[in-house]
């Protein structure tokens, strides 16, 4: 199990420096979370939220100062035996160019007294990918999937992937998944995975976090996330509701738009919660409609002003 | 049980930094096969191409192959880019996540490197120089006879020179990667770490102290504090063949100690001062002020002093403007001009004690010249009012002089010029201001005639006279003083009988050539 415990990070500004709280760039603020073991984590969030320097600190990379991130109990910073139930893959794959692939297995296989060639052999027969030639020229989803093949042969319990799937087409995607899941629910083996594609955590993950701007927005199984959410329409004769009726009524309003006598609303909350607010202002039509998770990131961020500068400024 | 939980994070697994030094070798395949191509055909070279003789008195010599040092060289320059690459997860991102994330503790990690740059440099360079020169060192006893000892100095001088060469670029390379979080400044603040190392003390010592005292270096061998600092960086070449072997050694041993001492950088950081020019705010501006006080040093004595300051300036700026990858404003400049003006008033408190103490005391140190039986001495001065006709007014000679006369005459002209520099101001001196009527600047050298053989001390005045095999008498100092004490020191030493002026008389009827009385 790990557990992130109140867990912030601060970077200095660029040049000389040291971090400082208060003049360099806060990165991650106060997230807690704990990702139970054997289930695939989703790190959701916009750019530059966070996501990446939490999945470093996951893996040692970034010293946690400020809180705490346990790995089965133990710190994972400049520790080998947390460090050793971990493999991380990032979003590059630049650093592996001078290798073959045969190569980067013989180096991980130096690092990591789990490494099986037993999975290795069998996972590069299965992608049919060439050993003996350099990655640098490998297409940008071939080295991807020879960073998966050597994540999943460290044969670690944890394996954290950071936009891993970028560059590869959607049937590769579907079929590296694939793989991905057969080999890590056959060891009872916890993923992390971060990426902006919604609709792939949707897919693969049971649990999800939100991050915006360093802050945690919500973090849950993704059903309960998805049943948090609804978007009413409500159309009363008489005239629209308004904001401050919802708002009135108890509803936790994210977005409000009003068209005649209809008016439209994003709203938190459970369907039945929701539902039986919502009846109680005599409209002729009242609807829920649930959300997908991505209209709930793009909501929850939109409500946080993300991307409403840019919209701004282009009108 | 906290004693043995703090225990047990110093422990290391030897097994582990073995495992990732042989996978970090992998990873620098190129380098290595550059590395064991250099240093193979260096070693090839080393064994056929140098030639070990004997001597008429039975001594072994060792004469090293020129191509085989062409070769080793080139693979100690590789040393650099080695040091540099093998320690890349300090600032290329990308490295950084995978060895960071690797299952090993910092200090293995750091230790398995710098056992990777033993395989790759280190292992090579040994079996180039130790083994390849020893091999043909061995040949030449087996076929003369003797006993190793004879050809230890030259073995050593070679094979320890190469090694602390290589040792010292790859120590400094280390210690700036660690204290640099980006490329670029890990490789130029290297060169500079290096060059600063080298001729920092060297021109402080010939310029500034030798200055302050008036001492003339004619080379930076000739003096000994100079030799003395040269245990580290490339300046073990100064001495002969047993003090560049024992520099060379002991610059060994520094090398080592500097890479270790890095590894507590090393350990220390984590991934967020990758990326970031300076990890080490301490390491930049000892850098900076060294930097600033090597360039000083070049200029001061001189009447381009200011120009020091000026190119030092420039520099310092520049240097702060492209590690600071951030926006910069007036506030930075300013921060800068407020930095560099401490470093330069630092450096003029340390500068004008300089002046002050004669070069801390060197101003009254005197050739012993007990061991002569004879010296001449010239002395001559240049001033403003007289600088264009010194051969007739302002040269003088003496005879041949016994050991109690040349000691009389150096007490006399050390009298008169501490006396003299006593009522300088420190800015004259620093600004070299010699061509005014009220400064003089004296020349003053001498030669011996006869030396006992062995080492005098302090070397500085003394030549080594290869065809008589002893040291001899090799005296010369230029020095500022007023005028007025510049001649009471030529009308005191004349009264005496001790010079007398230099007369030159162009003879065209005899020789054609100019004969001096």
């Amino acid at each position: 199990m790990i557990e992130i415990g109140s867990a912030s990070m601060v970077f200095a500004k660029r040049g000389i420096g040291k971090a400082d709280a208060n003049d360099g760039f806060k990165a991650l603020d106060n997230i807690t979370i704990t990702i139970p073991d054997g289930c695939i984590y989703g790190f959701l969030g916009s750019n530059g939220a966070g996501k990446s320097t939490l999945l470093r600190m996951l893996c040692g990379v970034y010293k946690t100062e400020q809180g705490s991130i346990k790995i089965d109990g133990e710190d994972v910073f400049d520790n080998p035996s947390a460090k050793a139930k971990i493999f991380f893959v990032n979003d590059e794959t630049v650093q592996y160019a001078k290798f073959t692939l045969d190569g980067l297995a013989k180096f991980y296989a130096s690092y990591y007294d789990s490494f099986s060639f037993e999975i290795y052999e069998r996972l590069v027969n299965q992608l049919q990918l060439p050993r003996g030639k350099r990655m640098s020229e490998f297409s940008k989803g071939m080295k991807r999937q020879a960073v998966v093949i050597i994540g999943l042969s460290c044969n670690t319990k944890y394996l954290l992937l950071d936009e891993a799937f970028d560059g590869l087409d959607p049937a590769m995607r579907r079929f590296i998944k694939q793989i991905i899941i057969n080999e890590l629910v056959d060891r009872q083996a916890t993923m992390i995975v971060s990426s902006h594609n919604i609709t792939e955590i949707n897919e693969l993950c049971d649990r999800a976090m939100l991050i915006h701007q360093g802050q945690m927005i919500f973090a849950d199984e993704i059903d309960n996330i998805k049943s948090g959410f609804g978007k009413i329409q409500l159309a009363r004769r008489s005239g629209a509701v308004t904001e401050d009726e919802l708002k009135n009524s108890g509803l936790d309003v994210m977005q409000y738009s009003v068209m005649g006598s209809v008016a439209q609303a994003v709203v938190r909350g459970s369907e039945d919660d929701i539902t039986a607010k919502i009846n109680t202002f005599g409209c002729e039509i009242a609807e829920f409609i649930p959300l997908t998770l991505e209209e709930i990131f793009i909501y929850e961020l939109e409500a946080r002003g993300y991307g409403s500068n840019i919209i701004d400024s282009s009108i | 049980m906290a004693q043995t939980s703090s225990t047990a994070a110093y422990k290391i697994s030897f097994r582990k930094i073995a495992r990732a030094a042989a996978a970090e070798v992998l990873v620098h395949k190129k380098l290595a096969i550059i590395s064991f191509v250099l240093y193979g055909v260096a070693f090839l070279l080393n064994v056929f191409n140098s030639e070990a003789n004997i001597t008429t008195g039975g001594y072994i010599t060792l004469h090293y192959s020129g191509w085989g040092l062409i070769f080793m060289v080139g693979g100690i320059a590789v040393s650099y880019f080695t040091a540099l690459n093998v320690f890349r997860d300090m600032y290329n991102q990308q490295f950084c996540d995978v060895s960071m994330a690797l299952p090993i503790k910092a200090s293995e990690r750091f230790f398995s490197k710098l056992l990777c740059l033993f395989y790759l440099q280190t292992a090579p360079l040994i079996l180039s120089t130790f083994v390849g020169y020893g091999i043909k060192l061995l040949y030449a006893l087996a076929k003369y006879g003797g006993n190793f000892s004879d050809g230890c100095p030259d073995y050593f001088m070679i094979s320890f020179g190469a090694l602390a060469s290589s040792m010292f670029i790859m120590a400094i390379a280390v210690l700036c990667t660690c204290c640099c979080g980006a490329a670029a400044e890990s490789a130029y603040l290297s060169l500079i770490a290096m060059f600063i190392i080298n001729f920092m003390p060297i021109i402080y010592i010939n310029n500034v102290i030798c200055g302050s005292s008036g001492f003339i270096a004619r080379g930076i061998g000739d003096v000994d504090a100079i030799v003395d600092l040269g245990y580290w960086g490339l300046m073990f070449l100064l001495g002969d063949a047993e003090e560049i072997a024992a520099h060379a050694a002991v610059g060994c041993v520094i090398s080592l100690a500097v890479m270790l001492l890095s590894g507590f950088i090393y350990v220390k950081r984590d991934a967020r001062s990758v990326g970031t020019p300076i990890a080490s705010r301490v390491f930049f501006e000892i850098i900076m002020f060294t930097g600033c006080v090597t360039v000083f040093s070049m200029f001061v004595m001189s009447d381009i002093a200011f120009w020091g300051l000026l190119v030092a300036g420039v520099i310092y700026v520049i240097i702060n403007i492209i590690v600071s990858r951030a926006k910069i404003n007036a506030l930075s400049f300013l921060k800068w001009a407020g930095k560099f003006a401490a470093t330069a008033a630092l450096y003029s408190i340390l500068l004008v004690s300089t002046v002050t103490t004669g070069g801390f005391g060197l101003i009254n140190s005197r050739p012993d010249v007990k061991y002569l039986s004879s010296a001449e001495f010239t002395i001559y001065y240049y001033s403003y009012e007289s600088n264009y006709d010194y051969r007739e007014n302002t040269r003088f000679v003496s005879e041949r002089l016994s050991a109690e006369q040349a000691d009389q005459l150096i007490k006399i002209y050390k009298k008169h010029i501490i006396k003299g520099r006593s009522e300088m101001s420190p800015v004259d001196v620093i600004f070299g201001n010699v061509y005014n009527s009220s400064a003089a600047q004296i020349y003053i050298s001498a030669e011996g005639h006869r030396a006992i053989p062995g080492t005098p001390s302090p070397k500085s005045y003394f030549r080594y006279n290869y065809n008589a095999s002893c040291y001899v008498l090799d005296y010369e100092e230029r020095i500022q003083m007023p005028l007025s004490e510049t001649k009471a020191l030529i009308d005191e030493l004349t009264e005496l009988g001790l010079i007398h002026p230099y007369k030159e008389i162009y003879d065209t009827e005899v020789s054609g050539t100019t004969v001096s009385y």
